[in-house]
């Protein structure tokens, strides 16, 4: 319990460091907010008002402080742009992202656990050495390159899906999630080809251990010692990599989603970094910052869930 | 018929070209109930005789010739599935190091118990309830608690303590001690060798007990088997061995003990956090 | 043991990684065609004798571009590793050798950063600065700085307790000597793996800000600008995506077999 209060206190200072980094990044570097909205024609006089009326003579604390607590209640500004509330901008793009995620992460357990098994257990085999090769290979594919060949490949040639018939999820929620699938596995494959390789040689590692030569002395199979003994020690080092991937996905999904023609968080990035419309891309970039913090955060009651050397001290 | 034989093993590492003979033409036997203690430098093979028994050599390490009978059957043609019904059942075997012998993430409970669930047809309780007498028998205190506890909450000694639960929970009629003493200090070395004495001679369990350690030998073990680079040098009882060494290789062994008292091994009980 | 095993990750990554150095070397020097040169009577070729990899939407010949495309895509990546590389390096040596405050907090900072995918952060960057190829290079720098600190503090943290840094002390010698003259070489297998990642990141982090459009901006050629461009004929003209992908390809799995290997032969 005490971890517990103790890990939520280090979440919130974690949140609050990298918002204000954040906020202070976008609010100091790129030049006046003001003189950029009013455009290069504005006199002195407009551009001070305007300073004054979006609060940027104030203190980068005080601004900071106001920003905060507009940003908690839902309130992220206007966008340059389109002179729409971000929140609303964001509203329907959120789900997008959220849903790419977690159908890439779950692509992403189901394949490289059972692999990452089977090879360690098959150690130096022939199917273990052509999936290491294939591993390493689809380790450095580039997720908006494997978009590509997919999209060639399966949309083009195979016609399995039709690219860029990008369908909401309020019209037809089935055929989102087909279309998704595609654009997951994109981003699944380089991350578990990677999970492959850290649960296999942490499996591998573990084999090695004291205790299960015990536990094989004790007349445990092979096999149980697998599933009593090994896999959970072995799955301490791989959680970290999980929590890391989920962090990975939401930054991969930015460009898969432009492969995909997705209008999803990430387009919407990109074109507001590409127009310098700055509330929205802090906006972005504080929300996946907050979500890759608390993804981080689970990730650490899970591991003190997981191995009892963290969460008992004594 | 003896409780364990071993009959001109030879075992062989084949990891190197060509394959490394690391037990050459061994030969002994033990009787039931009996303790009886390999003694030997590291490499001289003693630590591999004694896993050749259980089948527990690596795989590069292969059992080349020789017999292993256990009651009478060659547990050197035994199948792997065969080899597991024996393991944890009528022989067990307890390790060097305490701490890392058991699984750091499951409570130590379950590592006692998990014999009785692989060997015997007891229920939840019942498996609980054994392990718990087990836990009272080697001397443990608060055994509910500590049923529940995790290895890095022990002590060393403790952990040992647990490590042998586990190995006699199911009553096996050959326990095999590798070094189990070598990691603890002295004090808890001789509270462990007193337990092992004690087991042995309430439950006639037979003990092959391995150790570089002549001064844990000569108070534990009724017999002694001295090997050197993969060969016995010499066997006898303790008294022949410790009184009247015949082999020049005992002889400079026994030189080589330091007096009691003098500069005794010291080592923390396996604390390595 | 001693069990010689071929280290055929570090063999076979130092023939991709120096073929790929070779063909980019001679498109500094020679390329078939001008790169940017359109041709309209080659508009879409497809590979032959004429034009080996074909012609991109305007004529442009593909393996004069992807050979320069390479070019770009290397030296952002090495002057991203060695600026990041150097600066991680050093805070990484200072704050392991000497510790204190300093570097609590800026391994605290470390930590937090550590926690974000790299291109994510260099996309802030690039949000901040705006885009261009500089602008890359310094994002994608930065961002690499708390892994090369990480791995440089750890190995430093681990050498400055050995018995020769202490009987060098002994003897005199300086903090800075020690530090770089004694210490450093045994950190470089470490580094040296963290470096080929480090460019295999940088690699994939630029392609993927250059297909967005907004890393390397033109005239520059770029592998990912060349892809991004490509999509919308990868009916047509798939030789248009195949050959800078596979460029880029070939680049990341060069150095990430390179890292795997320098890895293993580290012993780790």
């Amino acid at each position: 319990m005490k971890y517990v209060i103790k890990k939520t206190g280090t979440l919130i200072i974690t949140l609050l460091i990298v918002s204000f980094l954040s906020f202070f990044a976008f609010s100091v570097i790129p030049g006046d907010a003001a003189r950029s909205k009013l455009g290069t024609e504005a006199t002195e006089e407009q551009v001070e008002a305007l300073q004054k009326e979006m609060g940027l003579d104030k203190p980068i604390v005080v601004q900071y402080g106001i920003w905060l607590k507009n940003f908690v209640t839902g309130d992220m500004g206007e966008s340059y742009s389109y002179s729409m509330p971000v929140d609303q901008m964001l509203k329907e793009k959120i789900p997008v992202t959220i849903t790419i995620t977690l159908m890439a992460f779950l692509m992403i357990l189901a394949l490289s656990v059972p692999l990452g098994i089977f090879t360690a257990q098959h150690e130096g085999g022939w199917l273990d050495r052509i999936l290491m090769v294939l591993n390493q290979v689809a380790m450095s594919v580039p997720g908006f390159l494997l978009g590509i060949v997919i999209t060639y490949v399966f949309g083009l040639v195979l016609k399995w899906f039709t690219p860029g018939a990008y369908v909401a999820a309020s019209e037809d929620f089935a055929g989102f999630l087909g279309y998704l699938i595609a654009p997951c596995v994109a981003i699944a494959l380089p991350r578990c080809a990677m999970g492959v390789k850290m649960l296999r040689s942490s499996v591998i590692s573990q084999m090695e251990a004291d205790y299960v030569r015990t536990a094989l002395a004790r007349g445990n199979t092979k096999n149980r010692v697998m599933y009593h003994h090994v896999l959970k020690n072995a799955l301490i080092p791989v959680l970290t990599f999980w929590g890391m991937t989920i962090a990975d996905i939401i930054a991969n999904s930015m460009i898969i989603e432009q492969v995909f023609t997705i209008p999803g968080m990430g387009s919407l990035l990109i074109s507001s970094i590409s127009n310098r419309d700055y509330p929205v891309v802090l906006g972005i970039i504080v929300l996946i910052a907050a979500l890759v913090v608390v993804i981080n955060f689970i990730v650490d009651l899970l591991y003190s869930r997981i191995d009892p050397r963290i969460r008992i001290r004594e | 018929m003896s409780l364990l034989e071993i009959r001109h093993l030879q075992l062989k590492f084949y990891d190197t070209q060509p394959p490394l003979e690391v037990v050459k033409d061994v030969s002994f036997a033990m009787k039931e109930g009996e303790i009886l203690g390999i003694v030997g430098e590291s490499g001289s093979g003693k630590t591999q005789t004694a896993l050749s028994v259980l089948g527990l050599l690596k795989k590069h390490e292969e059992i080349s010739a020789g017999e292993i009978l256990f009651e009478g059957k060659n547990l050197a043609e035994f199948s792997q599935k065969e080899l597991e019904a024996v393991r944890g059942k009528d022989i067990s075997m307890i390790f060097q190091e305490p701490m890392t012998s058991l699984n750091p993430v499951l409570p130590v409970g379950q590592q006692v118990e998990e014999g009785l669930r692989l060997h015997t047809s007891y229920t939840k309780e019942e498996c609980k309830k054994r392990a718990l007498d087990m836990l009272r028998e080697v001397e443990l205190a608060e055994v509910e608690n500590i049923y529940n506890r995790y290895p890095h909450q022990l002590s060393g000694g403790m952990r040992q303590r647990i490590m042998i639960a586990a190995a006699l929970v199911t009553e096996p009629k050959l326990l095999i001690a590798d070094e189990p003493t070598t990691a603890l200090d002295v004090t808890i070395q001789s509270q462990i060798l007193k337990l092992l004495k004690k087991i042995n001679e309430k439950h006639h369990t037979g003990i092959l007990f391995i150790s570089h350690d002549l001064g844990v030998i000569r108070r534990l073990c009724d017999r002694v088997i001295v090997m050197n680079q993969g060969k016995i040098v010499e066997m006898g009882t303790v008294e022949e061995i410790f009184q009247k060494p015949q082999q020049e290789y005992t002889k400079k062994l026994l030189a080589a003990v330091p007096t009691r008292g003098e500069s005794l091994r010291r080592r923390k009980g396996g604390e390595t956090q | 043991m001693k069990k010689k095993q071929k280290n055929y990750n570090l063999i076979l990554g130092i023939f991709i990684a120096l073929f790929m150095l070779l063909f980019l070397l001679a498109g500094l020097f020679y390329t078939p065609y001008d790169p940017d040169a359109m041709n309209g009577a080659a508009k879409f070729a497809a590979p032959g004798t004429e034009h080996l990899f074909g012609c991109d939407h305007f004529g442009r010949d593909i393996l004069s571009r992807v050979m320069k495309g390479t070019g770009t895509t290397f030296f952002v990546a090495v002057s991203t590793v060695v600026l990041g590389g150097g600066i991680g390096i050093l805070v990484g040596a200072f704050t392991g050798y000497f510790g204190g405050w300093v570097d609590e907090v800026l391994m605290r900072f470390n930590d937090v950063v550590f926690s974000f995918p790299h291109i994510l952060l260099a996309l802030v960057f690039i949000g901040v600065l705006g885009p261009g190829k500089y602008n890359v290079i310094l994002a994608l720098s930065v961002v690499f700085i708390p892994s090369f600190a990480r791995i440089t503090r750890g190995e430093f943290l681990a050498q400055k307790e050995m018995d020769y840094v202490k009987s060098a002390r002994l003897m005199g010698v300086s903090h800075l000597r020690i530090m770089f003259v004694h210490i450093f070489p045994n950190t470089l297998p470490s580094v040296l793996s963290m470096a080929a990642i480090g460019f295999n990141n940088a690699v994939l982090a630029e392609a993927g800000m250059s297909y967005l459009g907004i890393g390397v901006q033109p005239p520059d050629a770029s592998l990912g600008r060349m892809l991004s461009e490509s999509q919308t004929y990868l009916m047509s003209a798939p030789w248009c995506a195949i050959f800078p992908g596979l460029c880029i390809l070939l680049l990341a799995l060069g150095f990430s077999l390179l890292s795997d290997g320098l890895l293993k032969k580290g012993g780790k």
